[in-house]
């Protein structure tokens, strides 16, 4: 038996109200750890890369790691496995809270969402009482709403609730799965993948406990990374104090800032929406995930004539609220992309995007790159109903609402900036790859961020492969972020490391302070599997491959390893990178060598049997 | 004078922005309120590798270290990051 698990499996077909349990397959477990591998491997096994993923064919998979809720510190993430609306490629979403820790209490360890619901739904698990119910009086509300609603419609006070907002019931592209109000499994759109199957919500209330295969072991590796977090001055302090809005200033600084829409890498009014002046003018308090020792959520607020300030007509409940957030990438993309310096603003619309269910990244740059057509004329006040030019504050907030209910302009919003420009005849403002708009640094001042980008298998995305680490702050070692040398390699290894990480079921933060090499002890006591940083680490590689292998099924893999034409022919105006432009083309050959792939991107043979990864 | 900015953890020594006399980066660090211990635990010409140093937006690492001349016109951005881990969040 392997330990670290429920060892059950919930599958739920919505078509027909099917409910039932499977046992996990724990040979997938033991080879692809768990959260995003193991998901990955069911995914490969059941979800057909042909689909259109807002079908009720496309299948929808929460999955938790073996130490989801086990006292490591940060063990609380689950992972959103599926289809990815915006994108046509597998996506891994994962989110913190509480609502993984509680499944696993419940007693399970996935679920699989497969079919459609012929009306609204949502999933109560009270134990192994698991049912179906009605969620038609649900259907229209947000997800704080939802969230208390069913609370008291159980009569479970604890009950945690996963659910979408008005934006995946809308089948916005970007649209988020929230729990615990604030947190979120936010990018490729996975809300609207439930939104497409009349799944409202899953409320969930569990009074068991993980299984541990050596208790005393565990703890004993538990408080020693413990006491390895108070030693890193962000793990133990600089998360708490300043989130890691931190970065504003340091990415800023570096000239890496993308700034309207990546036309720019220094934006002017960082000061205005940074770490520093958040924690210092609208901080109330922090906010910890289960088992969180950083606790790097922000809990703000807008007070005295802020509160009004951006009032939403059609959401009169919002307008005096505290709430949570921005993060670094939230007030980069509705700050510095837009060329926006107002932080009241900013928070405003983090609230609404919570609240809405979507990802603030993708809806920030989506309404830059629509600043930009904006700007250059692609498109004017009869397409948009209001001025769209960068800085406007008030559009920000405005269009947040219209994109939810996919009204007016909003509607093409809701697209995502690659169909949007395409659809304006402007498809070189899309910056992204594989539909994805990219997060919040730019691929010219950071090199090793752009090869990051464009060989993401879930479309651009910053938590793949975060060589920020070496290339700004450091560590493991400094490595120049304006040269391209060494940076397909350790873009490799980060991606096989992040891979593991992320399976394990702890949050991927804890590696400011810590390595995998101190996630590793209580993986083993807790699984009893006796993995090593090599099978380990080979394991985010066998992860990081299937992912590779199903998006080139779904036609999304090689010839998609590329990035705008602006990062790669437009050097970067001014400021510390000035001059500099993506050297993709020296990276991406020598990433594919270290891979062990062909040359044109495809996974070997070899690899596949030395992996030890499935048939097609 | 040099203008230098202290970030995230430091900006309690000095607010976000202040002029600093000095002709190199070591002659900078020596003039601002960042207790020397902080900026060189060891006692030594070692800077702590919690902190990192710009001087124009460029880590002193890919420059001159602490030998790297600065002029009225520089920015010099000193930040502490503390981070230990591999490979970040």
């Amino acid at each position: 038996m392997i330990y670290g698990w429920t060892g059950e499996v919930l599958r739920v077909d919505l078509t027909n109200g099917a409910i039932s349990t499977e046992a996990l397959r724990e040979d997938w477990a033991r080879e692809y750890v768990g959260g995003r591998g193991l998901g990955t491997r069911y995914y490969w096994e059941e979800g057909d890369p042909s689909v259109d993923p807002l079908s009720p064919e496309n299948k929808l998979m929460f999955v938790t790691g073996p130490l989801t809720g086990t006292s490591a510190s940060c063990a609380a993430r689950y992972m959103v496995i599926t289809k990815g609306p915006l994108t046509g490629a597998i996506t891994a979403s994962n989110s913190g809270g509480h609502w993984g820790p509680e499944l696993k209490f419940a007693g399970y360890d996935m679920i699989i969402f497969e079919g459609r619901a012929p009306s609204p739904k949502y999933l109560w698990i009270h134990n192994d009482q698991v049912e179906l119910r009605d969620a038609v009086h649900l259907w229209g509300k947000g997800v704080w709403e939802t969230e208390e609603t069913l609370r008291a419609e159980t009569g479970v006070p604890d009950a945690i609730v996963a659910s979408i907002g008005q934006a995946g019931e809308n089948l916005v592209r970007y649209a988020a799965i929230l729990n615990d109000l604030h947190r979120a499994a936010g990018r490729s759109g996975v809300g609207a993948v439930m939104g497409s199957k009349n799944l409202k919500a899953i409320a969930v209330r569990g009074t068991g406990g993980v299984p541990l295969a050596r208790p005393r072991d565990f703890m004993k590796a538990a408080w020693e990374m413990k006491a390895k977090l108070k030693e890193s001055a962000v793990t133990a302090e600089g998360l708490a104090t300043y989130g890691t809005e931190s970065l504003v200033n340091v990415i800023n600084e570096h000239g890496a800032m993308p700034t309207r829409n990546h036309t720019e890498t220094v934006f002017e009014s960082a000061e205005d929406i940074s770490g520093e002046t958040l924690t210092e003018t609208r901080l109330v308090a922090n906010k910890a995930c289960f088992a969180c020792t950083m606790a790097c959520g922000r809990v703000t607020t807008l007070p005295g004539d802020a509160s009004g300030k951006f009032s939403v007509d059609t959401n009169p409940r919002n307008w005096n609220i505290s709430g949570e957030g921005p993060e670094y990438e939230n007030a980069w993309a509705m700050g510095a992309d837009c060329g926006i310096a107002d932080l009241d603003a900013i928070i405003k619309t983090g609230w609404l995007c919570n609240d809405y269910g979507m990802d603030p990244i993708s809806y920030g740059a989506t309404l830059a790159a629509a600043m930009e057509m904006y700007e250059t004329g692609a498109i004017d006040d009869s397409v948009t109903g209001m001025p769209l030019n960068f800085g406007n504050a008030a559009a920000l907030v405005a269009m947040a609402e219209k994109v939810a209910f996919r009204e007016g302009f909003g509607d093409q919003l809701a697209e995502g900036s690659k169909r949007m420009t395409v659809r304006y005849g402007r498809p070189e403002l899309f910056m992204g790859v594989r539909g994805q708009e990219f997060p919040a640094y730019d691929g010219r001042a950071v090199q090793g961020m752009g090869l990051g980008y464009a060989t993401s298998n879930r479309g651009a995305c910053h938590l793949r492969s975060y060589t920020v680490s070496p290339e700004i702050l450091g560590i493991p070692e400094k490595m120049d972020p304006h040269s391209s040398e060494g940076k397909a390699e350790i873009t490799k290894i980060f991606q096989d490391i992040t891979s593991a990480v992320d399976s394990s079921g702890v949050c991927l933060f804890l590696t400011f302070g810590i390595g995998l090499d101190d996630i590793l002890p209580q993986l083993v006591a807790a699984t009893g599997v006796d993995y090593d940083i090599d099978s380990l680490t080979q394991a985010g590689e066998r992860t990081w491959n299937l992912e590779r292998l199903w998006n080139e099924r779904a036609g999304v893999g090689k010839g998609q390893d590329i990035l705008p034409k602006r990062l790669i022919k437009e050097p970067i105006p001014s400021g510390p990178a000035k001059g500099l432009t993506s050297k993709l083309d020296v990276m991406l050959p020598e990433y594919y060598e270290k891979r062990g792939w062909t040359a044109d991107g495809v996974v070997t043979e070899e690899k596949r049997k030395e992996l030890g990864l499935p048939k097609a | 004078m040099p203008t230098v900015k202290l970030l995230t953890g430091l900006r309690k020594f000095g607010g976000a922005q202040q002029q600093i006399a000095g002709a190199t980066v070591r002659e900078v660090l020596a003039a601002i309120a960042v207790p020397d211990e902080l900026l060189f635990p060891q006692r030594d010409e070692v800077l702590n590798q919690d902190i990192e140093v710009l001087v124009n937006g460029r880590n002193i690492a890919f420059l001159d270290q602490l030998c790297t001349a600065v002029t009225d016109e520089d920015r010099i951005t000193i930040f502490l990051h503390g981070a230990r881990g591999y490979p970040g969040g």
